[in-house]
Order: structure tokens, then sequence, then C-alpha cells
């Protein structure tokens, strides 16, 4: 070979200019390929890229929807504000250093590049000084002018300063994850470290503040450093902090004056309507604004706010509305703009006036709801405050008119940290009406009845004979509560008798002639352990053993099982909410009607006959009439001090109930541990049941109940004692807001 | 009449002229991409200025025989290296040499900065062409270490201004020279060997602006692009608007503003390839790489057909700084090279740039004009032993 080009190139020279160029001749086919591989392989996504600087998008903010109550009030609402916001690196305190390493360099530029790293941080610091002052200028201006405590101010920045490092991290976290996936080796933090759009971006330090205060910022704002006034939007809650008087005649006796009380309640609707938080990261990926090279106006940008719990969460996408833009290609000035398009409302079945006055009933300082003297609590000291739930339903429409959790997570301020309420021994963030699920006790007496002659497990008026035990020869087990307590028994009962005593054995019996199946089965119909379809997260479908799989332990249903249920107890547990839907069923003659909170899904209410005769109805109901009319009724009177006063006190109404008790487990307090896990301690909570009260309130005159209530008070005890008076109080507001 | 006369010798067809007119060529183009870039600037005016001044200092270096080049290499190579030490010496006065970026490189001439180390590349060629012509001695080991100091001078002189990128020139002019000189590839590999195997050594020694774009170039083959707002930005918006000319290019109005919108520094000058590639696509960019290799072989047919030998060298010098300076600057416009201050021959915008390159074209050009009379001694013609 060599050899060969010898002699086709005698000379040494030529040869060696040959070699040259063949290097020259490679080289360039080096750079071709590559040129090659940019413009026609990468080419389109290297233009796109290129041309996406040509586009400027200014983006049109949207209007969230208002939520409205029944009558209109306005629940929720978003309203124009002046946020200040000030740069991240002013509020970190860089500023400083970046505004005088710039003018350092510009004062020194030729001297600059022949100065040491030293030299050069020494002459840094003396150009420090003038812009710490600017910066404690502004931290004292912010005192003054946007009336905020020093200490507080510190505090939100020091907040501010940690979400955004957690976001950073997490971010980094993130992308060392993706590229050590597309590298398939692992990646460390620092070769991804760059700054996040936190770290540029300015936050807000005071939000919504009054027009007078944005004013002085923006005319401020050229000699602060990073401050903008920045036009926002605020969700108002407008019914917060609502002030109810409450008239205190008709409370039980030790606790009644002939006077009124004023109770505020604050975030009259907190449970219901949620709250608005700013979106994380899982909110962004559910629904990016940016996706696949497109936008999506609909979607979430960072900084953008969501609901949190309640409706504001439930009905995100409806209130939300949808972004405008305006797209300028800054080549040819084109503009072209698409219009925001505001949220849309929701309306609510809510009447909030008469919220704010179940609240303050429930409010532990009104009294119904600490231990008081005639609950016969022993195991918990007087005064202590009592929590649970409440709900009013429209009988006609299954509207929930009001529907109350005590007690109320505290108010989340804008900026702050939130304490952890998830291992509270309250549990406040849980909303009780739809969200806890407790045994329904004998508050589903009246409907086993109607289940039982439905399916012809008893006859209409079947007599059963209360020997104090179901089985005769265990007098330990399945007793009655009256042989239980006292050692009595009730003898034959006929239904009406059965459901005005509420007795066990006649519901025994019920339980177990239906059989295990057939009662889940209609209990679902009644809907209990059926989801109650609000659209509500949280909302709860309640505890009922599944018909189509067995139980955890692989067992079907057994006849103890249906015994149990027969009387509310055994493997069932529902929400007040269910409790309340299953009596409206009943209160509209068996006509089960799904319950109803947004007005916007009315077409989702489901409505289906329950197949029970009208006379089985009207024993059931003659029953629970009983339980507030005879003398033997749970929902009859209090005993205080040996006298007896009636519990309901509103003798123009026709009233039903029926009582319950709801076994509960004692609650220790739990203290953390040096492993951070929670470990019970010995020191007793709460003790007792939980007490259930069912009403239904019929006007005189007229066919039928107008309004089911529910009222469930944890570890409040047995029977009507401490559920009945709130019910009562409840049956009273109905009254003054005029729905009576 | 007379002035024919005195252009006679150019003015007959040769290789040359071939060399003359793709650079010319070139050069039109680059003033075309130059308008581009600055989009109705006053560069484009500027820059033709000087395309005339190029051209007429082309013409008056092919003239003379390169014979008296020659007795002017070893005064002009002393005077270079002088000016090279006077820019480094400190506390001279900021107006007679500024201090820019970091850099002393300049002299102030009143009108326009002089670069002394563009001229010590050429002049390095013509004297390391003068030292090699008659010589056999670097055919050995040690008679390499001469050709080596004489790189190695003004080379140190030059990174310590510090202007890395030409001070890299000067190897692949040296070892390209002394391979057409005919010195054995043996010794030459074994020298490159040897700089390689050291260039990682080299490294703690770079400043860290230029170790942080080696680390770049290196991050960005490896498909990190975190610092595309930072250190990545020139190559990273380089090869982006490379990409987005595709294979024949936008028209003017948007190749134009992608430029200017995309913000790509230094667009007129050391990125003009990129601008080139926007504005006339793959197509375009192959056309300038096209146009440089028609510079570079005939300007190597040019040294094949001249016999003298000094000619000969000069002729491989002046091409091997061409081909360079393309390499390395259409490499770091296309991402596979760290940027830096490296321009694009004949192409990127600046008047003393332009001038020096025209002096390269100029040398080519008389070489392919004059011929050596009569019978000359076959030069670098070594009979190659079974060693």
């Amino acid at each position: 070979m060599r050899a060969a080009l010898r002699r086709a190139i005698p000379s040494m020279f030529h040869r060696r200019l040959l070699l040259l160029l063949v290097v020259m001749v490679c080289a360039s086919g080096v750079l071709a390929s590559q040129l090659f591989r940019l413009t026609v392989l990468e080419g389109e996504s290297l233009r796109a890229e290129a041309e996406r600087v040509l586009v400027s998008r200014k983006l049109i903010p949207t209007v969230r929807g208002t939520i409205y109550d029944r009558k209109g009030r306005v629940l929720a609402i978003d309203e124009p504000c002046y946020d200040i916001a000030i740069d991240y690196d002013v509020i970190t305190g860089e500023w400083a250093y970046a505004a005088a390493r710039n003018l350092a360099y510009h004062d020194n530029k030729s001297s600059w590049g022949e100065m040491s790293w030293e030299q050069r941080e020494a002459l840094i610091e003396t150009y420090i000084p003038p812009f710490q002052a600017k910066l404690d200028a502004l931290w004292d201006t912010m005192v003054s002018i946007g009336d905020i405590d020093a200490e507080e101010l510190g505090r939100r920045r020091r907040t501010i300063v940690q979400r955004v490092q957690t976001i950073r991290s997490d971010v980094w976290e993130r992308a060392a994850e993706r590229r050590s996936q597309e590298l398939g080796e692992p990646v460390e933090l620092s070769r991804v470290a760059q700054p996040i759009a936190e770290e540029r971006e300015s936050h807000t330090i005071l939000s919504a503040v009054p027009d007078r205060v944005a004013y002085a910022f923006r005319t401020l704002s050229s000699e602060l450093p990073g401050v903008h006034v920045i036009q926002a939007k605020t969700r108002r809650y407008p019914v917060d902090d609502v002030t109810v008087t409450l008239d205190r005649s008709t409370l039980p006796s030790p606790i009644a004056v002939q006077s009124t009380q004023d109770v505020t309640v604050d975030r009259v609707c907190g449970h219901m309507l949620g709250s608005m938080r700013e979106v994380w990261a899982e909110d962004v990926e559910r629904r990016p604004f940016r996706h696949n090279g497109g936008v999506d106006l609909g979607g979430y940008l960072p900084g953008d706010h969501t609901g949190l719990a309640g409706i504001e969460q439930a009905e995100e996408d409806i209130l939300r509305g949808t972004r405008g833009q305006q797209v300028t290609r800054r080549d040819t000035g084109d503009v072209q703009r698409v219009d925001a398009q505001r949220g849309h409302d929701v309306h609510l079945t809510i009447d909030v006036n008469l919220q704010a006055r179940v609240r303050a009933i429930m409010d532990p300082d009104f009294g119904l709801m600490q231990v008081q003297g005639w609950h016969s609590n022993h195991r918990m000291a007087p005064g202590t405050p009592l929590y649970g739930a409440a709900v009013v339903m429209e009988v006609a429409t299954g509207e929930i008119v009001a529907m109350v959790s005590t007690p109320m997570p505290p108010k989340r301020e804008p900026g702050e940290p939130y304490p952890d309420l998830s291992t509270h021994p309250d549990k406040p963030l849980i909303n009780r009406a739809i969200s806890a699920v407790y045994p329904p006790g004998s508050t589903v007496k009246p409907i086993v009845y109607c289940i039982a002659a439905k399916t012809h497990a008893i006859s209409i008026n079947e007599q059963i004979d209360c020997r104090g035990h179901l089985l005769p020869n265990r007098d330990n087990l399945y007793r009655c509560w009256i042989y239980k307590s006292y050692g009595e028994v009730h003898g034959p009962l006929d239904p009406v008798g059965a459901i005005a005593r509420s007795c066990n054995i006649y519901f025994f019996t019920c339980g177990k002639r239906i059989g295990a199946e057939a009662l889940v089965a209609n209990y679902r119909l009644w809907g209990l352990g059926d989801p109650p379809g609000l659209g509500l997260r949280g909302e709860v479908d309640g505890l009922l053993p599944s018909l189509t799989s067995p139980n955890p332990e692989g067992r079907g249903l057994t006849v103890p099982n249906s015994i149990l249920m027969g009387i509310g107890q055994g493997p069932i547990a529902v929400s007040p909410l269910q409790v309340a839907t299953a009596h409206v069923a009943l209160a509209r003659g068996g006509h089960f009607i799904s319950p109803l909170l947004i007005r916007e899904r009315a077409a989702t209410q489901v409505q289906r006959d329950l197949g029970i005769s009208r006379p089985v109805i009207d024993l059931a109901l003659e029953g629970m009439r009983d339980v507030v009319e005879a003398r033997y009724g749970s929902a009859n009177h209090l005993t205080i001090g040996g006298q007896h006063e009636p519990i309901l006190n509103t003798p123009d109404l026709i009233l039903r109930a029926k009582t319950g008790t709801a076994q509960a487990p004692t609650q220790y307090e739990m203290v953390r541990d040096g492993h951070d896990n929670l470990v019970r301690t010995d020191h007793v909570l709460r003790d007792g049941d939980h007490s259930w009260f069912v009403c239904h309130v019929q006007r005189k005159g007229e066919e039928s109940a107008a309004y089911v209530i529910v009222v469930v008070v944890e570890y409040g005890g047995s029977g009507g004692r401490v559920s009945g008076p709130v019910a009562n109080q409840i049956i009273h507001a109905l009254k003054a807001e005029g729905y009576l | 009449m007379k002035l024919l006369r005195t252009l006679r010798p150019i003015l007959e067809p040769n290789l040359g002229h071939i060399t003359a007119l793709a650079s010319l060529a070139l050069v039109v183009i680059g003033v075309l991409a130059i308008d581009v870039a600055t989009d109705g600037g006053t560069a484009v005016g500027k820059q033709l200025m000087f395309v005339p001044l190029g051209f007429g200092l082309l013409v008056l270096i092919a003239l003379p025989h390169h014979r008296r080049i020659c007795d002017m290499a070893t005064p002009l190579m002393i005077v270079t290296l002088i000016m090279l030490v006077i820019v480094l010496i400190p506390f001279m006065p900021q107006f007679l040499v500024p201090m820019r970026n970091g850099a002393r490189r300049w002299f102030n001439l009143g009108i326009v900065l002089f670069q002394p180390s563009e001229l010590a590349k050429i002049v390095f060629v013509l004297a390391l062409a003068r030292y090699l012509r008659y010589r056999e001695n670097y055919r050995t080991v040690r008679g390499l270490v001469q050709p080596l100091l004489l790189a190695f001078l003004p080379m140190a002189l030059i990174l310590v201004e510090p202007d890395l990128g030409t001070a890299m020139i000067f190897l692949p002019v040296l070892f390209a020279m002394l391979l057409a000189a005919g010195a054995k590839i043996r010794h030459l590999a074994m020298i490159i060997t040897l700089g390689l195997v050291l260039c990682p050594a080299m490294y703690p020694l770079l400043k860290p602006h230029q170790k942080a774009r080696v680390n770049d170039v290196i991050a960005r083959m490896l498909g990190d692009n975190r610092h595309e707002q930072g250190i990545s930005f020139q190559g990273k918006t380089a090869t982006t608007l490379v990409g987005a000319g595709g294979p024949v290019g936008r028209s003017p109005e948007h190749a134009a503003n992608l430029v200017r919108f995309n913000r790509l520094p230094e667009a007129h000058n050391d990125m003009i390839f990129a601008v080139i590639c926007t504005r006339w696509g793959m197509l375009g960019g192959l056309i300038v790489i096209g146009l440089y290799m028609v510079l570079m072989a005939t300007g190597l047919a040019v040294a094949a057909l001249n016999k003298d030998p000094f000619a000969r060298l000069v002729v491989v010098g002046v091409v091997t700084i061409i081909f360079t300076q393309v390499v390395i600057n259409v490499g770091m416009n296309l991402g596979i090279l760290p940027i830096t201050g490296m321009t694009l021959p004949l192409m990127s915008y600046g008047g003393s740039s332009l001038l020096a390159n025209f002096a390269m074209i100029g040398l080519i050009v008389n070489a392919g004009a004059h011929r050596p009379v009569g019978l000359a001694r076959p030069s670098f013609e070594f009979a190659t032993s079974a060693a």
C-alpha cells in the first residue's frame, strides 16, 4: 500500500500535502455531519425552541365563581385586592451583596480582572453598607406603613425562605431522579442544582392590604428595593365571625335564664366550604398549564390557588374558570387575544343564618355541648366540652338546610404555617356530619320495623313478648336494655310500643327473621352504607358488610350479625347524614331521596320507592311520636333534681323522635415516643357512649314532617339527655328563621 | 501600462486566483450575514470599508517575490516578539495597552486596536519557513527542538495575555509545517502523544472561565442543560439557531428576528456561522465549509506546484492557520468545541482580523504567482528509508 502510494506520487512533499488534505477533509466531514444533525435531524425541535422567544404571552386572570347559600347570600367571593410582594433575594438579604458586587465591578472595571477573589470580596464588603441600609429601611417601612408587627414580619420572611428552600430541594431531587433515569447512573444533586423559578420571583408578604397601604407602597416603590404592589384577588368568606342572639329561656332549667345570649361563631360554613391554598406540584401535574408544547388556559401554574377541602375543592373545576391570554408576535406585532372566562357560580341548599344558629347552639359556651349535671355522665368532669354533628334536612326535597360539625379547626392565616391537626384527639379537621361513622343504634329501629314488615318477617301488627333476653336459656346474651339496667321486662309489645319503648328484643327478633343478607340489602336501599352523593371529598359510604365479597376474616354473614344489626349495632356504622337521609325517606312515607347540598348537582339526585305500605309507615311514625309524647318515651323528659321537664318544648308542632346510643371506645391520651410513634397513655380523655337524637318536625295541619333533624354528640352518654336539648334548640332556631 | 507591467506576475492565471476568488466569496457571504446579525446596523458599512483595504493588502503582499519576504522574516519576528512583551509589561499606560475583559492583547493605535498576536501567527509561519527551508536536521528528534522553541516563545507570551484560542493555533501550524517539510511522522506522533497525555495535567493551569467553558461543552454533550441561562447560553443559543435554519434557511427578516430575539451574543463576530445557518440553513453552512475546502485545497495545490521551499512551507502554514480557525470556530458554533474567542476567517466582523486574513491569502497568491526561476533544487524530497 505504502509502496503503491510512493509509486503513484513520487514526491514525498506531495504525499505529505495529501495527508494534510485528508485530515482537513475528515475534519470538515465531522463538522458537516454535526451540521446535518442539528439542521435536519433536530431542526424541527430546535426551530420551535428558537421561535418560542418570538412570542410574548400575557395572561389575563380569571375570576373564581361565587358560592351562594339557599337564599342568595354570598358565602365565598373573589374580590380584587392589592398584595405587597418582595423579590426573593431581597427577602433573603442576598440582594445587598449582589447590588454591592455590581457597583464595585462597575466602579473598578479596569482593575477587576487583576484582582484576586479575596481582594474582590474585600472591595465588595466596603460597598455593602448603603445597600444594607436600604434593606433595613424597607423592613422599617413595612412595619410602619404595612401595619405588621416586626416579629411577625420576620416570621413571614422565614416562612417564605423555608418554603422556597423546601420546594428547591424537592425540585432538585426530582430533577436528579429524572436525570439518573435518563443516564442510567446515580446523579449528584449538585449537577442539577440550578436556581428555581421561586428564587427569581417576588413573594407576597402582605396580602389584601387596604388601598391606602397599597398607594403608600406604590409611591415608595422607587426608593425601596424589590417591592411590588400586585393587583391580586383574594377569596373572601363574608359570613365569618357572625354573632347570633340566642334565647336562653327554653334551655333545660339548670342553665336557663330569662334573657338572650350573644354567641359569636367564626367561619360559619367552615367545614363545608373549605378554603383556598397555593397549588402543589401534584395539582400542576393533574392539569398543567403547558403540556405537549401547547397551552391549556384552564391549567395550573405554580403560584395559582386551588380549593382546599369542602365545596372549594369539590367544585374546583366549575368554580375555577379559565384564564385569558394575549399573544403578541414580537417580530410582526400581531396580537391574538382570548378573553378570560369567569368561573361558574355554585349555589348551596344551606341557609347560612340557620347554619350560624346551629353553630352557636353547638358552641360549648352556650352550655348544651358541655358536660352538665343532668347528663348523669360521671366519667368526665362537669364543663368538659362535647363535640358532635348536626344535620337539618328538608323532607320534601332532600335538601340539607344546615350541616354542622364541631370543633372547628383554627383559622388559616395566609403565609403562616398551619398546625398539624392530624393527630389532634378532637379531630377538628373532620366534618363529622359526613365523614365520621357511628353505629346508628336505636335510631334505626323504626326503619328495621318497616323492613321486617316489607319482607314479611313479621306481620304488620305482630306482638312480640319481651322476656328480657332473646334466647330463653341465655340471660347474659342479646339482652333488652331494661333487663340489663333494671332487671325488668317489657312483656308483649306491638310495633308502636316496641318503637316507643325502644325494646331490643322486638328488633333482635326482626333482625333475626329478616336475615343478615336481606337486612343489609334493605339498609342500602334506605341509603345506609351507600355513597350519599353530595360530591364533597371526604363523604363516606358508611360501613356495612359487603354482599358480594366475604368479610376480612373470610366468613359470610351470620345469624348474630343479623340479630345485632336489628338494633343498629354489630357490623354497621353510618354517618349522621346517612341517618338523616334514612329518616327523610321514612318521613316521606317510604320514598327515598338522596341528600342534596349543591344545587348544580340536583340532576344526580336519586329517588326510589322503598315498597313500604302506608299502614306500616303510620305505625312506625306513631311509635316515634310516642317517644316524644308518652311518659316512658326516651325523648319525653329530662329528670332534673327529681323533677321532670320536657326535652322538646315547642308545643305548637307535631314532633316525632328516636334516640340512640352508640358504644364508643374509651379515648386515651396519646403521646409521641422517642421513635415518633404515637403511644397510648393511661390518662382517659373521653369515656361514655355517643348519643343520637333524630327528630321529625311537622307543622300542625300538614300531612307529613317538613324537616328531619339529626344530632350526634360524641361521648355524650346514652339516650336523649344530651343530644335531645340540642335538637330542641335547633327546632327553636328553625322557628326563629321562619321555617316553622 | 506601467501598472499593468507591475501587476503582470500576479495577473497570469494560476491556482492562487481560485483561492482568492473563494476568499472573496466568503467575504461577501460574511458581509451579508453580518447584515442579518446586526439587522441594519452600521457594522456592514464598516466591514465593507475594510474589504478594498484588505484586497489592496492582498495585492501588495502578492506582488514582491517571496525571496524578499523571506529576507524580512527574521526582523519581523523580533519586532513581533517585542510587541508581545510590551503588552504584557505591567503598569503600561492604559491609553497604549488597554485592558479588555481582563486580558491585555491590544495596542491602541489611535484609530484601531492592533492585536500583535494576529501578526504573530503570520510572522511565525514566515520565520519557521525560513528556518526550515534549507535544513534537514529536523528529521532527527534533536533537530525538532529549535522549531519547537520557535513556536513556544510567542505561544507562551500569548498564553499569558491570556488568549488561549490564538495560542492554540501555533501547535497545529508547527506540526503541519514540520510534516510538510519531511519530519519523521514517528517523531511528530511521539510528541503529539506526549502532549495529549500531558493535556489533562495542563487543566489545573487553565483560568476559571476557561475551565468552566471546557466543563460546559462536556456537560452539554452528556445532555446536561442546566446552565442554559448561564455559561452555556452562548453555545446553546448558537446550536439552537443553527438548527432553526433547517435544511435551506429562513427569510431575511425571520432570520434576523430569530437572531435578535434569541439574543445570540457576538452574533456578527464569533457566532457568525450560526447566523449563516439560520439564514441559509444547512445548504448555506455546507457552501461555506465547501468554500473553505476549495480555499485550502487550492492553497495546498499552489504549494505542490511551487518548488521553492520557503514558499511551500509558508503556504502550508497559512492554510493550516485558516483551517484551524475554521474548525475551532465552526466547531464551537455547532456545539462540539468549547467557546473560545476565535473568529471565523474572512467572515467575522472586525477590520484588523479581515486585514490579517487577506494578508494570508496574499501569501498564497504570491506563491502561486512566483515560480522559482530555472532549475530549482527539489525541496523536502528525502529518500524514505526502510526505517
